[in-house]
């Protein structure tokens, strides 16, 4: 799966709509590791009235607050693996924050139909209530899915992260 | 994965959160989020997945709104004279909040009304209709209970006196307040945190509002004017000293005579009768009213001027066009 297109990466968002089929192909613990931890920026302002921002891990957030979304990835097997594809859904009660998906060597695409479909931005079409289509706003993103481009050696890590605001 | 931190030891006081404002997720929800990872390992397909998760924190937000259309007219004095508030939870839990008038706010009205009452809106009608159907606020009993996610709004009845000796077009303001029952919540600063506070323990926030909210309803003065001004004046038209002509030196026997000018602005006036009692230590001057200078009996008959009980009396009857009429009657010193 060499070919970026949407066609190839469609079916990458198949494969990981079916995690139960495939597990039962992967017997060791040893692979790519996932861990996801969702934190807030917090500013304090210091005796001097400086304001400092600090990342910490979001336990209660009040709606209209902004939380982050970082995947971290870890190859702890010893083998290369490839073709890795990350994907994280929109979480319930929250929209997606525009332009803040990132993530190192990945190439970034959304989908706005439940993670059936990915496209860049541009290429992602809703229809309105007057029943014309028109490129889809960022809030109304439901999965956003990141391509690693390179292999991945053995013990190599990496993340990815995207924002999201609390509705 | 630790989280990143970036620390400075001099960091002081509380963290701020952005204020918000706006109802939102319902306090207490979870938010999960599941990653997912697919890969090959050596041609080999594989997968992974983690999963996070934060809970919505209660946001308290509460708006107060006064909802008569225009200033509530009265008279100086009045009792009972209802101002109507709305109160919006607008947060996103359950909240409950207690309730106070001052009517000492705002300082720049021209009186404060008195005696407040406060009253629940209890058939829905948002009018008052007495205590029997909106019955009276007793702090800590009947505190209002408002979701933001449900019932989240309640009309409330501010009753005030308002004080004698208010002239004309003045303006008296009541102020309501609604202020959260959380502890420390209400006035704190918007963004403030209370640990386990909130609806099923989460964490409770002040909102933009600091969980508190207040209106002023106003009353205006708007006396009935009165249709009739009466200015009274006296003069000494003679004396035993030869004296005929005015200003005449009073002595004992001297002849006083009382105009009475009647002003009617206002018509139509159904029934005006201006009455006058005879002053100590003077003599009435047997018949000698007169009305616009026509001489009236003292008898009840037909003509307007009649004297009983030392009293002068002058029926003007349905006045129907605005006139000044001048009324004169005369005694002697004693």
């Amino acid at each position: 799966m060499n070919n970026r297109n949407t066609a190839n990466i469609t079916r990458a968002a198949l494969c990981a709509l079916l995690p139960a089929l495939m597990i039962a192909t992967t017997a060791d613990a040893a692979n790519v590791k996932l861990t996801s931890v969702v934190e807030k920026e917090v500013v304090t302002t210091t005796a001097d009235g400086v304001d400092v921002t600090e990342i910490v891990p979001a336990a209660t957030v009040i709606p209209g607050e902004e939380v982050i979304y970082t995947t971290y990835y870890n190859n702890k097997s010893n083998q290369v693996a490839d073709k890795i594809v990350i994907t994280n859904p929109v979480p319930q009660n929250t929209r997606y924050k525009a332009n803040s998906a990132i993530g190192a060597d990945t190439e970034i695409t959304y989908s706005v139909d439940r993670g059936n479909t990915f496209a860049a931005p541009e290429a992602l079409m809703v229809t309105d209530k007057n029943g014309e289509q028109r490129v889809a706003w960022p809030s109304e993103y439901t999965h956003i899915l990141w391509a690693y481009e390179p292999v991945l050696p053995p013990g190599k890590k990496g993340n990815v992260q995207f924002r999201v605001v609390l509705r | 994965m630790s989280p990143r931190c970036i620390l400075v030891l001099l960091c002081v006081a509380v963290a701020v959160y952005k204020p918000v404002f706006a109802v939102g997720t319902p306090a207490g929800t979870s938010i999960f989020n599941s990653a997912t990872v697919n890969f090959e390992l050596d041609g080999e397909p594989g997968t992974g997945s983690s999963t996070d998760q934060f809970s919505v924190a209660e946001i308290i937000d509460v708006a107060v709104i006064w909802q008569d259309a225009a200033d509530l007219e009265t008279a100086s004095p009045d009792t009972n004279r209802v101002l109507t508030f709305l109160i919006s939870n607008i947060g996103n839990g359950v909240e409950t909040f207690s309730l106070q008038v001052n009517n000492r706010a705002p300082d720049t009205d021209d009186f404060d009304p008195d005696t407040a009452r406060i009253f629940i809106d209890g058939n829905g009608n948002d009018l008052f209709d007495g205590a029997a159907a909106d019955p009276e606020y007793l702090p800590g009993t009947n505190d209002p209970l408002l979701d933001a996610n449900g019932q989240n709004q309640i009309t409330v009845f501010v009753m005030n006196s308002v004080p004698s000796g208010q002239a004309n077009g003045v303006i008296g303001g009541s102020q309501l307040l609604a202020l959260s029952t959380t502890t420390g919540a209400a006035g704190s600063a918007p963004g403030t945190g209370f640990a386990g506070l909130g609806d099923g323990g989460v964490e409770a926030v002040a909102g933009a509002t600091s969980a508190d909210g207040n209106a002023v309803g106003r009353y205006l003065i708007a006396l009935i004017a009165s249709p009739v001004t009466l200015t009274k004046t006296a003069s000494v038209i003679a004396n035993d000293r030869g004296c005929d002509t005015p200003p005449c030196t009073p002595r004992p026997g001297a002849t006083i005579r009382y105009t009475i000018e009647a002003d009617v602005t206002a018509v139509p006036v159904a029934a005006l009768v201006i009455t006058d009692p005879v002053p100590a230590n003077v003599t009435y001057v047997a018949n000698s009213i007169r009305v616009d200078a026509v001489p009236q009996t003292d008898a009840r008959d037909n003509d307007p001027g009649r004297f009983a009980a030392d009293t002068v009396n002058v029926n003007l009857g349905e006045v129907t066009s605005a006139a000044t009429y001048a009324i004169t009657f005369d005694v002697t010193i004693d």
